[in-house]
């Protein structure tokens, strides 16, 4: 357990009327290299978890502890912990300021101190990873359309090679193509790269498709967490946090309403689902 | 033979945003004509950057055709008394519940619109309740808009609209930014103001909730691509695919068993007869 969130809470605006606690004795841990979906309502913690990971919140009272560092109330000098970790906020396009993509991309490694040909060379590698193509480097990134903007965001955190990975509801607003491609970029680079990502969603198909770990958050709690199919077996639990099952789920359970041997709802993939439709048809059900 | 009136009609429109400098086969929306009646639910579906954005702000006259011209019952968009007139009839609800929330309490946020439309007092007030009774707001007159979830306000938003007796409501997008709990909340009120007689057009990228309504149009292209009953669209959704579009889970199935040779062939209408369908598949072998 690399990353590790021990007995932290977080409020805002402490000793003004509009105190709010956010985050209350959150106990969680992830591993290094993991894929972790953070699910949960609006307004469940989400944000505040993964902005106290990305080092931008301190906690109001415990630690969190990820590799040697310590990161608690009194914490000062983050910045080369910040280093280390990416993060690719809601709407990231709006984010956006160079003149050129590849300025706007190159923008995090430099800040890291990379040498001209390195920045060279990871604003390439970012913009084939995100399916850019190169004759966009000199473009203005704000004549793209808005999928090709948000590429453009991300690459710029992937330059950073983070060793934390960091992604805030990343597909909201794109049509389902865009989030298709998008998903499975950040399914390859997590593959080569071996970070640990963190990602925030409110879609449930988006979580069972991609993550091995799931945090489920309601009221700034951290209400249960485990492997999709922990997570998703657990329907009381999903709907008191204002969540559902994925897609695939809910229809293989209305399948299962007129089955007399149920098919597994640990299915998520949609290939695996008709192979066993398959293997039932040619054996008999 | 009885000549129905439409209640929208749009005839040879074609716009642009910049159309002096545009080629006209770039322009943002072309050669657009249908008809809408009293009391439909239609779904427009279109990818990012399809225009269909463009559309919906077309039938409330915040934008006005380049060529051709949009009609709303005996008003046109093209002049101002027209669309005086018709920006009282086209209510719309966008993606964003926080950038359409004004006041400072639910109920002053209800009456903002009135106010505008010079409504005397004795008469808003039970217009405000009934609209706040119809988005399940009761109880909430006092509260203030931001403490609200995602889904209340855009029910609070929904109330506001629906105050000022629109004939037509628009939807853009508005379920995009909720949680799946508030995208419900939205879905189930669409479905009963459908119910109870009003015009709805819901402009949205998910195949779920194209299919809640009685008939889907596809902007692709900045073209009309297809203006179908839903019922009669399901079963040859697949269609979806070629414009970016999310096909419906038990129709992505299909096509899949199809591919490893087994055919259903029975036409579907939606999720419970491919459910039917698949059991009898099991059943017979």
């Amino acid at each position: 357990m690399e990353i590790s969130f021990q007995d932290i809470t977080y409020t805002y605006s402490i000793g003004t009327p509009f105190e709010h606690r956010a985050l209350q004795a959150i106990q969680v841990q992830f591993n290094q290299g993991d894929y972790v979906a953070v699910i949960g309502k609006t307004g469940s913690g989400k944000s505040t978890l993964v902005q106290l990971l990305a080092g931008l919140l301190l906690p109001t009272s415990g630690v969190l502890q990820v590799w040697d560092t310590r990161i608690h109330s009194r914490s000062k000098k983050l910045g080369e912990y910040r280093k280390k970790v990416g993060v690719v906020f809601q709407y990231p396009e709006h984010q956006l300021f160079e003149e050129t993509v590849a300025k706007d991309i190159g923008f995090g490694p430099k800040n890291l101190g990379c040498d001209v040909a390195e920045i060279e060379h990871r604003v390439s590698e970012a913009m084939s990873w995100v399916g850019l193509s190169p004759d966009l480097r000199d473009r203005s990134p704000f004549e793209l359309s808005g999928g090709q903007m948000r590429r453009v965001a991300i690459a710029g955190v992937l330059a950073m090679r983070p060793d934390i990975l960091i992604l805030d509801e990343p597909t909201a607003g794109l049509d389902f193509r865009g989030q298709r491609d998008l998903l499975s970029i950040l399914k390859r680079f997590h593959q080569h790269f071996g970070c640990t990502v963190v990602h925030v969603t409110h879609n449930m198909n988006e979580a069972a498709e991609l993550a091995e770990q799931i945090v489920l958050m309601s009221d700034g709690k951290v209400i249960a967490t485990g492997r999709p199919v922990d997570i998703f077996r657990n329907l009381p639990n999903l709907q008191v946090s204002g969540l559902d099952v994925p897609d695939v789920t809910k229809w293989i359970m209305s399948l299962n309403q007129k089955l007399s041997t149920p098919i597994s709802t640990e299915i998520y993939e949609l290939s695996t689902l008709v192979d066993e439709l398959i293997h039932r048809g040619r054996r008999g059900s | 033979m009885k000549h129905i009136k439409s209640l929208i009609e749009l005839s040879g429109v074609w716009f642009d945003y910049h159309p002096d400098r545009q080629m006209k086969e770039q322009w943002a929306l072309q050669d657009i004509n249908l008809t809408i009646q009293s009391g439909e639910y239609v779904v427009v579906m279109g990818p990012n950057g399809s225009g269909k954005s463009t559309f919906a702000r077309l039938l409330n006259g915040l934008l006005i055709p380049t060529e051709g011209e949009v009609r709303v019952g005996d008003f046109s968009t093209s002049n101002g008394l027209g669309r005086f007139h018709i920006r009282r009839k086209v209510g719309m609800v966008f993606q964003n519940p926080d950038n359409q929330i004004v006041a400072t309490t639910v109920r002053d946020d209800v009456a903002f619109g009135l106010e505008n439309l010079g409504i005397p007092r004795e008469e808003m007030i039970p217009r405000i309740e009934r609209a706040l009774e119809v988005v399940g707001l009761v109880g909430f007159e006092n509260r203030e808009p931001a403490h609200l979830s995602g889904g209340q306000k855009q029910r609070l938003a929904i109330a506001g609209v629906l105050a000022m007796n629109p004939e037509i409501i628009v939807f853009d997008e508005s379920t995009s930014m909720l949680d799946p709990q508030g995208r419900e909340e939205v879905r189930e009120l669409m479905k009963e103001l459908h119910q109870q007689g009003q015009t709805v057009i819901h402009i949205t990228h998910s195949a779920q909730e194209a299919f809640l309504a009685e008939r889907v149009i596809v902007i692709a292209h900045h073209r009309l691509q297809l203006d179908y009953p839903s019922r009669d669209l399901y079963n040859q959704s697949n269609l979806l695919e070629q414009w970016g579009l999310e096909v419906p889970l038990p129709i992505r199935v299909r096509a899949l068993l199809k591919n490893q040779g087994v055919e259903l062939n029975e036409p579907i209408g939606n999720s419970d007869e491919m459910v039917a369908q698949i059991w009898r598949y099991l059943s017979k072998t």
